[in-house]
């Protein structure tokens, strides 16, 4: 795991009023994806934090590094994902983000969407992680 | 029926997500789980694949540039993010087309769609069985299997005798050989006969309506293992 994973979890460690839960994850999309299929949900989520969270972490530095002709594959390639755990919401950032990195320009707009983006993103961590431990431990769900 | 079908997608979450539903399905046996096009060729070289769940961007190899280097295609489901690909999707006339992420609604009907197609595939494949289509005179005629009494070799070319006509075919008889079916047999490397149209058998030859033909010394024991003696 990279140094801004661990960040991360450390960042996203803090408590909350567990109802907040579903004002940002979008459950009915992940009962779409998933059904009744506990395992398959918690094994989703439990990728996307321990695999994709540490992927967005590299793009964070090629971002600060400039290196767009890196970027912008990265960023398609991991779409998909975010909508995978429910975070709907933050999708439009991305598409976004592909569209001006296909341009190549506006570099400070880029910049800033994305500061905006990865921001929200680790903001959603203990709500994936709960989100995951609830699939995990939540009979009858 | 069961599937037997690879994935292939660059992205881990997409892999496991496909592999699950494919798993959970009674029609699908998943036999790889490719992380680019460059793995799948592979696979592809080495057995046959009733299905592949492709993902279209991916890094060197695209999901149509795989396509492009298969001889044949078998199912194919376009997985993608984008909805700009449909075009090229119908113009290599793929099965379905499915949006990431995809639901399990949505992967059962790609799955019935691939099933309907394959027992279509099927159905050809079973009419054809029974007969080959013969160039003559710029067009293709069907002759059943049932009509051809026998075939000979006349050098460069072969000569297909049917009960009505006879049809001269640019081929070899090893190649022909090997499309009739179980129902013909070559009794010398000049004869191919239907084994259903011989009228009797002497020693060193047979007749077929009226027609005498050879019979090698070397077929000769395989040609008596298919009779039905008494």
């Amino acid at each position: 795991m990279t140094n801004v994973a661990r960040e991360l979890r450390v960042t996203g460690a803090g408590g909350g009023d567990p109802t907040e839960r579903y004002q940002l994850l979008d459950i009915q999309f992940l009962t779409e994806l998933y059904g009744d299929d506990k395992e398959y949900a918690a094994c989703m989520l439990e990728t996307f934090v321990d695999s994709v969270l540490p992927e967005f972490a590299v793009i964070h530095e090629q971002i600060q590094a400039q290196r767009w002709a890196d970027v912008h594959p990265a960023i398609h390639k991991l779409r998909p994902t975010v909508l995978m755990v429910g975070l709907t919401h933050l999708e439009a950032s991305l598409i976004l983000l592909e569209s001006l990195l296909f341009k190549q320009d506006q570099a400070d707009r880029i910049n800033a969407i994305w500061q905006d983006f990865y921001t929200t993103l680790q903001s959603q961590h203990p709500l994936l992680e709960a989100e995951w431990q609830r699939y995990l431990t939540t009979p009858n769900l | 029926m069961i599937l037997k079908c690879i994935i292939v997608d660059d992205e881990r979450m997409a892999r496991l997500s496909l592999q699950h539903l494919c798993e959970q399905h009674e029609s699908l046996e998943v036999v790889a789980v490719c992380e680019n096009a460059t793995q799948a060729l592979t696979v592809l070289a080495e057995q046959p694949i009733d299905l592949i769940w492709l993902d279209v961007e991916m890094p060197d190899l695209s999901g149509f540039d795989l396509l492009d280097r298969l001889p044949v295609l078998p199912q194919v489901i376009l997985t993608t993010i984008k909805t700009e690909y449909a075009f090229d999707a119908f113009q290599y006339q793929v099965t379905d087309y499915l949006k990431k992420p995809i639901t399990q609604t949505r992967f059962k009907v790609a799955v019935e769609k691939v099933i309907t197609a394959m027992r279509k595939n099927e159905q050809v494949r079973m009419v054809n069985n029974k007969a080959i289509f013969v160039k003559n005179d710029g067009r293709y005629v069907r002759v059943p299997y049932d009509s051809i009494l026998y075939v000979e070799n006349t050098g460069d070319y072969v000569k297909i005798l049917t009960g009505q006509q006879a049809f001269i075919v640019y081929t070899t008889m090893k190649s022909l050989e090997e499309k009739l079916g179980t129902q013909f047999l070559r009794v010398h490397r000049s004869y191919i006969i239907n084994l259903d149209k011989i009228v009797d058998i002497e020693e060193t030859n047979l007749v077929v309506a009226s027609k005498v033909i050879p019979i090698s010394r070397a077929n000769k024991p395989e040609l008596m293992s298919r009779l039905n003696l008494l």
